[in-house]
């Protein structure tokens, strides 16, 4: 299930990066402010776009999520580290279009749900395991 | 096999995932621009800053109310600044309609452009734009700013609904029309855009300094 959450994500960051790369921006459907989010200093890291960073992200998360599903316990706790760094990076993507820049984007919001509810389901999955293990 | 099953799929996903991102590029990259652009004239007299007779032209089509608009207006300073009469920036009105207040805004920057002080106001609007943007009303804000700047605010008040000023900000609105403008800001350096990923300082010194045969400031 994460697996296929993380690939909602990665589809979304390579839209993203696409439409930057292309010097586009990418119109918002429900919101007004994807121009002012994603043409700000914030959208890119130098050179590279902050959507591709994102898109790793993903594509990282999926990997991991899909070794847990078969069993991975490595590939469990790493997938634990990197959406704790993606959910943290999105509260402060979510502080900066609130407070800052003052404007959202529909594909930003998107990708802080995807994220938000990866986290859920790694939490969840996490307490399950807890649930299972033999205690001493 | 099974053991190999996840590996497979994530190099699948990677392949699918590169691919898709290569076929969006090539549908989604843009054609490249024209060596000049001309289009429709735009609102005469230009508002213009700087040398006339300078070796570079820098037009940009701008919204008031556009976070990036504001955000390129100090870069576009310091440039102003730093190149002295070999750059003339002109500046061409382009309120978008998903923005609340950027027509009155470039109302108030063309009323005032009246009274000689345009260019006193662009750089007013885009110095406030987080407390009029936000406004409940606007119109006082604008008349403050004008109050500030030393002009007839009734003259101010009359001309922001005067057929001069609605003439003028349709005339650059047509112009950018003719360039097939749907953004703000658009930058054109001697007649060519200017990806809108080479707004920063440095990108923009190269491309100047290249119209100007390489020359450093």
């Amino acid at each position: 299930m994460a697996a296929f959450v993380a690939l909602l994500g990665l589809a979304d960051g390579i839209y993203l990066t696409v439409e930057h790369l292309t010097g586009r921006t990418a119109e918002c459907i429900a919101s007004s402010g994807c121009q002012d989010v994603l043409s700000s200093k914030y959208a890119a890291m130098g050179p590279v776009p902050l959507a591709a960073l994102g898109a790793v992200a993903y594509f990282t998360a999926f990997s991991a999520a899909l070794l847990a599903a078969f069993g991975s316990t490595k590939a469990e706790n790493f997938l634990i580290l990197v959406v704790s760094v993606m959910f943290v990076t999105t509260l402060w993507l979510l502080y900066l279009q609130a407070y800052v820049l003052h404007a959202f984007c529909d594909y930003c919001l998107f990708s802080a749900g995807v994220t938000t509810a990866l986290a859920a389901l790694v939490i969840t999955n996490a307490l399950l395991r807890e649930r299972r293990a033999p205690s001493n | 096999m099974r053991r190999y099953l996840p590996f497979f799929l994530i190099a699948a996903v990677f392949v699918l995932a590169v691919g898709l991102g290569l076929v969006l590029f090539h549908y989604r990259a843009q054609p490249p621009p024209k060596a000049v652009v001309y289009g429709r004239p735009g609102a005469e007299p230009a508002h213009v800053r700087g040398n006339l007779q300078a070796p570079v032209q820098l037009e940009e089509f701008g919204d008031f109310e556009c976070l990036p608009c504001s955000q390129t207006w100090p870069v576009l300073e310091k440039l102003e600044h730093d190149y002295g009469n070999r750059l003339v920036v002109l500046f061409r009105q382009h309120p978008l309609k998903k923005h609340r207040y950027a027509l009155e805004a470039a109302r108030a920057a063309e009323a005032a452009g009246l009274q000689g002080k345009f260019w006193e106001m662009h750089d007013t609007l885009y110095r406030n734009r987080d407390t009029w943007v936000s406004a409940d009303y606007v119109r006082p804000y604008l008349n403050g700013y004008a109050t500030d700047l030393g002009l007839d605010v009734d003259r101010f008040k009359a001309d922001m609904d005067g057929a001069e000023v609605t003439r003028r900000i349709a005339a650059d609105q047509e112009r950018g029309e003719s360039l097939s403008i749907d953004r703000t800001p658009v930058l054109f350096i001697n007649g060519k855009l200017i990806a809108s990923t080479a707004r920063d300082e440095k990108s923009l010194r190269a491309v100047i300094d290249k119209a100007l045969g390489s020359r450093r400031p």
